[in-house]
């Protein structure tokens, strides 16, 4: 299929919809086609897209506008409080939240007018979503808790040959504190499936948001997941994602600190073993002065497998006394990996401290005879060193129980990736 | 429990000129040995290539070491099976590993240790204690285990943490690489004192130094001095103090 069968294809099941729901959300569908179809998939010549392989997208899809309860047994454990999708709609059963949060999905008209301002201007695959935007949900965390919140996205072989496309809008209101652990994961291997997600977050003045995605899904699925965050004065925000596991995946962020004292820490991480590619791109805008960010994304490359980072850092002219630095650091276990690096700095003012750098390299010999000479065996004296490499891209998360089962997750990948099945570290 | 043979061992590969060049050593269970010789001459390198270290070839002469009664030759042994069967390397300059705690590494290479000689692992409340007794006779705070591997240690903490995982692993031969250099006086104190507590009738230890003032605390029962690749001298403890007095010259030329 090329890529105008596969705009067409793409669009097939909204052009047969009709106009259903408000008019607002019509208006926007429209929007969203139209910018779709103009501006087409992204093609080779887009930087930003370059290194981010589409041929398993085919095109047709089936889109359902109504959602099913999940029949299985969830993969993982979940958290008590908690949000499920299933297939791209909400499980109303399955999910479950404490106080401090309002969860609901939008419905009325004055919900979707919002919705055309942030979104507009995005790439191709926001005005997919838009496109299909029924699957609309809007969190409000009201309060300061503690207690994770886990945000569940499962698709099982139901999924098969369809698309969703889910957009979560985060509200955290001022001097509110969060923590979300996101968990994206097929239980089997697909044929072909589309998993387009959007999540728009906005912290109101003093909020703090720690946020964890995990990707760790089957053969077959091309999760999407972009994260638009709109940081306000003295609020704080830390992400960090990690793809454990997929033959696909894009992870987009671009964050704007809009208020002095805004901050945001990304950490990033990719473990991949055969035929595994993903492709992280964050775009920083620090649109305040006296606002800072860093940036940790590393990899972890074994056998035929690929990974893409790009950072863009953006300082206006008139942002003056702005700390941002961005490192991206890989390990190439195999001579068959391979990853490609792009920082990006467009600086306008010059009271900036502004700091990155890229390595790709191997295993420190010197490190693993450290170990060995402790009596590790091999594998094992590489499990060590690649859990401790890995485990630093999760600084952005404070909260310690979301850190611990964060890194729990880690080490189960690294075991099943570089491991013997032994115990681990 | 170790003999060396006319051992020569170059870096990098065959091709490359020797730095050892044919050295022999006889170490008993029980004894102490100080390794010394002017910068240069060898003494790591000796040290490494019993370890295991993989960029140290040995392309002539052999190591056979005693272990439970059997003799075997180590040189197709694995650092880590070397280190299972009771060898020990504290490295002159010790590895920083971010994000890997020093103590999930003690009770790790503890552990792995342990399961090797076939004795049973230890529970982790058990662990602790034990580990406690070894850092009180280091004199080093608690604080040492939450802390990454070596990880922003400064040189003496590093030194004092490989002295640590001596006591902890309880070695039967410990190769100790300049354990004294880029220690103060008072460091130098408790880490002498930590490497005699841990001397027995059971193991041996090999101090590698070029100075003579670690060996004021710790007196071997040999000397050796190694020049250019080679074993020139050995005599007792008295031969360090000689060698204060008079330079590695008065050796080396003779």
């Amino acid at each position: 299929m090329n890529d105008g069968d596969a705009l067409e294809a793409l669009l097939a099941p909204y052009k047969a919809l009709g106009q259903t729901g408000p008019d607002s959300l019509h208006a926007l569908r429209s929007l969203g086609a139209k910018g779709f179809a103009d501006k087409g998939l992204p093609g080779r010549k887009d930087e930003a897209w370059k290194y981010t392989s589409l041929k398993g997208l085919t095109g047709s899809y089936a889109w359902k506008s109504e959602g099913e309860r999940f029949p299985g047994t969830p993969p993982v454990d979940l958290l008590d409080q908690r949000i499920v999708f299933y297939n791209g709609h909400w499980d109303k059963t399955l999910s479950t939240l404490g106080p401090g949060y309002r969860f609901f999905p939008l419905k009325e008209e004055r919900d979707f007018d919002p919705l055309t301002r942030q979104l507009q201007g995005e790439d191709c695959f926001t005005d997919l979503a838009l496109t299909y935007c029924r699957e609309a949900y809007r969190l409000e965390i009201e309060e300061r808790g503690e207690r994770p919140l886990g945000i569940y996205h499962f698709m099982d072989k139901n999924f098969e040959g369809t698309m969703a496309h889910p957009l979560l809008i985060v509200h955290a209101r001022e001097k509110s504190k969060a923590h979300l652990f996101e968990f994206t994961s097929s239980t089997e291997d697909l044929g072909s499936a589309l998993y387009n997600a959007h999540t728009l977050i906005t912290l109101g003045q003093g909020a703090h948001l720690d946020h964890v995605r995990i990707f760790k899904s089957r053969k077959g699925l091309m999760p999407f997941s972009k994260v638009l965050a709109q940081i306000h004065k003295e609020a704080r925000y830390g992400n960090a994602a990690l793809a454990l596991g997929g033959s696909f995946l894009r992870n987009d962020l671009r964050v704007e600190l809009l208020g002095e004292g805004a901050h945001v820490s990304l950490g990033g991480l990719y473990v991949h073993d055969t035929n595994e590619d993903s492709s992280h791109v964050s775009l920083i805008d620090h649109k305040a002065p006296k606002t800072s960010s860093r940036q940790l994304y590393k990899g972890l490359l074994n056998h035929h497998s690929h990974a893409f980072f790009q950072g863009t850092i953006v300082v206006g002219k008139d942002q003056a006394d702005i700390e941002s630095s961005q490192l991206n650091n890989n390990i190439l276990l195999s001579d068959t990996a391979r990853v490609d690096s792009r920082p990006v700095l467009e600086i306008g003012h010059c009271d900036v401290k502004c700091t990155h750098g890229t390595t790709i390299g191997q295993m420190d010999g010197e490190q693993l005879f450290y170990l060995r000479s402790r009596g590790f065996d091999e594998s094992k004296a590489k499990r060590f060193l690649a859990r401790g490499f890995c485990e630093e891209t999760l600084f952005p998360i404070e909260n310690e129980s979301l850190h611990r089962l964060s890194a729990d997750y880690l080490e189960r990948s690294i075991l099943e990736k570089i491991g013997d099945g032994e115990e681990g570290p | 429990m170790l003999s060396i043979t006319d051992l020569h061992v170059s870096p990098e590969g065959p091709e490359e000129a020797s730095i050892l060049k044919g050295v022999s050593l006889e170490v008993k269970r029980g004894e102490v040995h100080a390794l010394m010789g002017p910068n240069g001459s060898g003494k790591s390198t000796l040290a490494k290539a019993v370890a295991g270290h993989p960029d140290y070839h040995v392309t002539k002469g052999q190591i056979d070491y005693e272990v439970d009664g059997k003799k075997v030759g180590l040189l197709d042994w694995e650092p880590d099976e070397r280190a299972r069967a009771g060898i020990f390397l504290g490295l002159q300059y010790p590895v920083e590993i971010p994000g890997v705690s020093n103590e999930n590494f003690l009770r790790t290479a503890f552990n792995e240790v342990c399961k090797a000689q076939g004795l049973e692992e230890m529970d982790p409340y058990d662990f602790d204690q034990y580990l406690r007794e070894k850092l009180d006779l280091l004199e080093m705070d608690g604080s040492f285990l939450k802390r990454s591997l070596n990880e922003g240690f400064s040189g003496g903490e590093k030194k004092k943490n490989e002295i640590l995982q001596m006591a902890v692993l309880a070695p039967r031969l410990a190769f100790l690489d300049e354990t004294d250099s880029g220690l103060d006086i008072d460091a130098l104190k408790i880490v002498a004192k930590g490497i005699n507590s841990l001397r027995a009738q059971h193991n041996a230890i090999v101090l590698v130094t070029h100075y003579q003032r670690l060996l004021n605390y710790i007196t071997p029962d040999f000397v050796h001095v190694i020049s250019d690749g080679l074993i020139v001298k050995t005599g007792d403890s008295s031969l360090a103090l000689e060698l204060e007095s008079k330079g590695y010259d008065w050796v080396v030329r003779a």
